[in-house]
């Protein structure tokens, strides 16, 4: 497979939150605006990138008796070093992600990318699987905090939406109103890929 | 044995140089991640007295004061000053919210009169409790003088209107204000003195 059919699969195909549905965590959690919907994104798809590399890099280095403890150190220095970033620069997001930035470490779309990808594939490879995963990830949380933004504060990216400003649909912010968007928005992207055939 | 070896030898490396990586972005993090909530604190002490900008005696650490020997009797202070004249207080307090801490920062007058408060950070519900960061329910302490019965909700004889739909949200903010007024006329001349003495 090529590098550019690696980096599409993630997207669509085989996008970790819609058809995969791995890391429903942070999915459920923190998607309750867009801005903190893309933050999250963009935190995981760079600890995808920094420890696909890495784990691709040692792969030949690393026994697979201990695969498992060395993956997690890996991924796990990623996290904190994306946790420190994002407290010195950008304080407001970091407060917002709160918890779920250290939590990435026990994302099961980072394990998995490191456990079926990265560990038996070459670099430039696992630099495209990463990307187009953390793509996929970002454009499907994306999706569900514009959802739930819109209908639950009447705002997108803060900016009030005229029509949806004057009554928002608090429930939407809420943990259930997570549960209901992600539920609607699966079932409707299962229905399109029944019509489209197998 | 000789793989045990081989492997920890391997994972230690590992770990080696994820500490070294570690330890290099602690260390560049640091600073930045400091002076944001100094940063922070700042900008919430200069919201509680309105008129004094941040730089006068704001900056420095505050004084921490304890009334007995409990840890949590003792508060962080800052002096807000225009010159030499004391203009007011801030005061942090940690309000006991519907899910979690509120932390909060308190402006007392020299006279006691409560001057501003701001909610500095939180985790009430969005919607509802998360309301209490709004103006239209923080600005209404403001001007209150040190009397228990006026810094309370309506509902209790108070002064304050509670957030809709909120009551334990809003009444553990009044809660924590009308302590930290408390406080502040029960140690009030210790406070003043405290900031004279470092004025030297």
């Amino acid at each position: 497979m090529s590098a550019r059919e690696e980096l599409v699969r993630g997207i669509i195909r085989e996008n970790p939150t819609f058809r995969l549905v791995l890391g429903i965590c942070p999915t459920l959690a923190v998607t309750t605006s867009l801005a903190n919907a893309v933050g999250m994104g963009l935190a995981v798809t760079f600890v995808l990138v920094g420890s696909n590399v890495f784990i691709s890099l040692m792969r030949r280095v690393i026994p697979g008796k201990v695969r498992i403890p060395a993956f997690i150190v890996i991924i796990s220095t990623f996290v904190t070093i994306i946790d420190l970033t994002m407290a010195a620069f950008v304080p407001e997001l970091h407060n917002a992600l709160g918890i779920f930035i250290p939590l990435i470490v026990v994302n099961c779309i980072i394990m998995g990318r490191a456990e079926a990808f990265a560990s038996k594939s070459p670099v430039v490879a696992s630099i495209a699987d990463a990307l187009g995963m953390g793509t996929g990830f970002t454009l499907s949380l994306s999706l569900i905090g514009s959802v739930r933004e819109l209908l639950g504060s009447g705002t997108l990216l803060g900016l009030s939406v005229p029509g949806l400003h004057s009554m928002p649909v608090i429930i939407m912010i809420l943990p259930p109103g997570a549960f209901l968007t992600m539920g609607g928005l699966l079932g409707l992207f299962n229905f399109i890929a029944q019509k489209r055939g197998p | 044995m000789k793989e045990l070896i081989k492997l920890s030898t391997i994972l230690a490396l590992i770990c080696c140089g994820a500490a070294l990586a570690l330890g290099s972005v602690h260390e560049l993090t640091r600073e930045p991640i400091a002076r944001q909530q100094r940063l922070k604190k700042q900008r919430a002490v200069a919201t509680v007295l309105p008129g004094v900008k941040p730089g006068n005696g704001t900056e420095g650490a505050a004084v921490r004061l304890c009334e007995d020997e409990s840890p949590g009797s003792c508060r962080d202070i800052f002096l807000l000053a225009a010159g030499q004249e004391i203009r007011g207080f801030a005061l942090e307090a940690v309000a006991d919210g519907y899910s979690g801490p509120i932390d909060l920062m308190v402006g007392v007058m020299p006279d006691g009169t409560v001057s501003g408060v701001k909610v500095i950070s939180h985790a009430e519900t969005p919607g509802l409790g998360a309301h209490i960061i709004e103006t239209s329910f923080s600005a209404q302490f403001s001007g209150i003088p040190a009397d228990e019965t006026t810094l309370a909700l309506k509902k209790n004889g108070g002064v304050i209107d509670q957030v809709t739909g909120a009551t334990i949200s809003s009444e553990a903010v009044v809660r924590a204000v009308r302590e930290q007024v408390r406080f502040f006329s029960a140690n009030r001349s210790r406070i003043i003195a405290r900031f004279e003495a470092r004025k030297q």
